[in-house]
């Protein structure tokens, strides 16, 4: 059988058609062999591979980046526990300490990661981080839980301000556990470490997020971005945690600003873990060196991330040199604190991060 | 005309769709409820603690979500009852144009629904200025929005076409013949709609309350966008599917709510056909 019949085109026998299907597969199989670039498996939060995609990295380094995305910080510890083959995963720093404790993950090679020493030493040495002079990530992102006012209503310096009658329903809380429960539990529970509570202290951070609710909240936003809305409307002037992103997101629409109360905020460090079960942990050092560049830094900024090197720092311009209290470290340093995790399963004496979740579905009922 | 295997073979495909995509799913999670969560892992058990932990802990908001659930359908299949009644025996030819605008309105996205009630339910949003406008209020009416109220409205209006569909089918299957009968018999309107065109159209308002009625059970994003501090309890099993990792307590709180959705549905179903019995 013919398969070509045009007049001018070669005409060829189906069998001469096969072998040469044969032989062009052949050559592109061993073409591709020679080129074989090596899939690298990534588990984290959207946003935090895009940093990998600038300076050509990837294709340089024959890097076929396989990118799955977090609903919650969970997974990681699941997938983990499964022994998945993943490379890098980019959970919050309160995860670092449990994950090394379970031996999922593998101590960062800093010869591997020169960049590590331009990291500034508040997230690099961080203690859920850098343990007896091993580190076990490489923090490239950070960020507080600060408060967002509206500035012609209010000039709050204290998380207490919420409770002034004169705001009463016109605060913003949001549907966050970890940002509504750990700043009550700043403000009431006096416990050393916020997230390590007893259950009566957590008894107590549950009823003061109830009464916050119940008595002064204007609605329980889904987002941040939903919160800004309503602050633009007019409707919030002060929030219950926050992100240092918003002010400039609504910049054009309402001037916002962001402030640390005096008793202090929560603060997160994201970072790059290499997993135990890495199956390329020279390319995942590779990588993790690669996110401290400057300009994969700076691409952090397109997604209002904030960048964690000095050199970076210096290279901002625009909003993005401000949106982040770069110019006041010290005072970053000394207000917002990077706290574990509460344990996964409780002892009776410190409540579990379920027992934390239980108590926030009774804010929410509530 | 088919033979009879042919027409079971003929269901096959939907039926495999059917058993794979629900009933088996439905059947893990259903066993899922049953087991427990240890360090993060789903452990196969068999424990009662997550239907215990339903109907103590979450209960509350259980009762809050039928309740308004309740109110959603009620409205959605009054208004769609009242709506179908019109298509079938008053707008004559203009019932097709009439059913038209109901079946168009649900192009418009979910989503998009709600931002439109949150845009207009709003301080600034047209009801508050319309009604300050008219005089009859001098301060936005803030319970309009963040509030169930909210949730009322949006979900009634996004349920609004699924209220009528079902009605117009039933009501279509009525013949002007039989309202004729009751008529000639010396029946006034309303006897006309309690005896006759009620009890006949009971399936198709069935129908419209019952998906009204779960759809808005279920629901949780509406609650989320424009509820404020209420959580309907789909607010609450959603994250259990996620941030809380404890997909046992999830299936349990949906099978918890599922089976007294579904006896509410029974009873409203009775107290339907009680209407016109004599």
């Amino acid at each position: 059988m013919r398969v070509f019949q045009g007049s001018s085109l070669p005409v060829l026998s189906r069998r001469e058609l096969l072998k040469m299907t044969v032989a062009g597969a052949a050559v592109s199989a061993f073409a591709g062999g020679a080129l074989a670039k090596t899939q690298v498996n990534w588990l984290g939060w959207q946003g935090y591979d895009s940093p990998l995609k600038t300076e050509d990295f990837l294709a340089k380094n024959d890097i076929e980046l396989a990118a799955t995305y977090l609903a919650n910080n969970d997974e990681i510890v699941t997938k983990l526990a499964a022994q998945a083959p993943i490379d890098i995963v980019t959970p919050y720093m309160g995860y670092v300490p449990g994950l090394r404790e379970a031996g999922l993950i593998q101590p960062i090679d800093a010869s591997k990661v020169p960049n590590l020493d331009k990291v500034l030493p508040v997230f690099r040495n961080d203690s859920n981080l850098f343990v007896d002079g091993v580190h076990w990530s490489v923090p490239f992102t950070w960020g507080g839980g600060p408060m967002v006012y509206d500035p012609s209503a209010v000039q709050p310096t204290s998380w207490f301000d919420l409770e002034k009658p004169e705001y009463k329903g016109k605060i913003a809380m949001f549907d966050d556990a970890v940002g509504m429960m750990l700043t009550a539990s700043i403000m009431v529970s006096g416990a050393e470490v916020a997230s390590l509570v007893t259950p009566a202290q957590l008894e107590e951070i549950k009823k003061y997020c109830i009464k916050l609710k119940k008595e002064h909240a204007r609605a329980l936003f889904p987002s941040y971005g939903e919160g800004a809305d309503a602050m633009v409307r007019g409707e919030v002037v002060m929030t219950l945690g926050g992100a240092e992103w918003l002010p400039a997101i609504v910049a054009e629409k309402k001037k916002l600003a962001y402030t640390y109360p005096k008793e202090g905020c929560f603060g997160f460090i994201d970072s790059y873990v290499i997993p135990k079960s890495a199956p390329n942990p020279d390319l995942a050092h590779k990588m993790a060196n690669h996110m401290l560049t400057v300009p994969a830094q700076l691409d952090l900024t397109k997604n209002n991330y904030a960048v964690s090197t000095q050199e970076a720092m210096d290279a901002l311009t625009g909003p993005a040199a401000t949106m982040y209290p770069y110019k006041d470290m010290p005072s970053f340093e000394k207000l917002c604190k990077f706290f574990p995790m509460a344990p996964s399963e409780s002892d009776g004496k410190v409540a579990s991060w379920p027992e934390w979740l239980a108590a926030w579905q009774e804010v929410l009922a509530a | 005309m088919l033979s009879r295997r042919t027409s079971y073979l003929l269901l096959l495909p939907a039926a495999a769709i059917y058993g794979g995509l629900f009933v088996a799913a439905a059947v893990y999670f259903f066993m899922l409820s049953f087991w427990s969560v240890r360090s993060y892992r789903v452990v196969p058990d068999f424990t009662l603690g997550n239907y215990v932990k339903t109907f103590t802990t979450h209960l509350g908001s259980g009762e809050k979500t039928l309740l308004i659930a309740f109110v959603i359908a009620t409205a959605a299949t009054v208004l769609g009852f009242y709506y179908a009644w019109i298509i079938r025996f008053r707008a004559g030819r203009w019932a097709p144009a009439l059913l038209f605008i109901a079946l168009i309105t649900l192009f418009g996205g979910y989503l998009m629904k709600i931002y439109a009630w949150k845009t207009m339910l709003g301080s600034d949003g047209a009801v508050n200025s319309a009604l300050i406008a008219a005089g009859l209020i001098t301060q936005p009416f803030e319970a309009l929005i963040y509030s169930p109220t909210a949730v009322i409205i949006t979900l009634t209006h996004f349920l609004l076409p699924f209220a009528i569909l079902p009605m117009v089918a039933a009501l279509r299957g009525i013949g002007d013949a039989e309202i004729e009968s009751a008529r000639d018999l010396g029946a006034g309107s309303w006897p006309v709609l309690r005896d006759v065109i009620i009890p006949r159209a009971r399936t198709g308002i069935m129908a419209s309350f019952a998906l009204c009625f779960l759809i808005s059970v279920g629901d949780y994003f509406t609650p989320l966008l424009v509820g404020g501090k209420m959580a309907m309890v789909g607010q609450l099993i959603a994250p259990q599917f996620g941030t809380y990792f404890n997909w046992p307590l999830g299936s349990a709180m949906s099978f918890g709510i599922l089976a007294v959705s579904l006896v509410i549905l029974g009873l409203v179903n009775a107290g339907l056909s009680l209407v016109g019995r004599q």
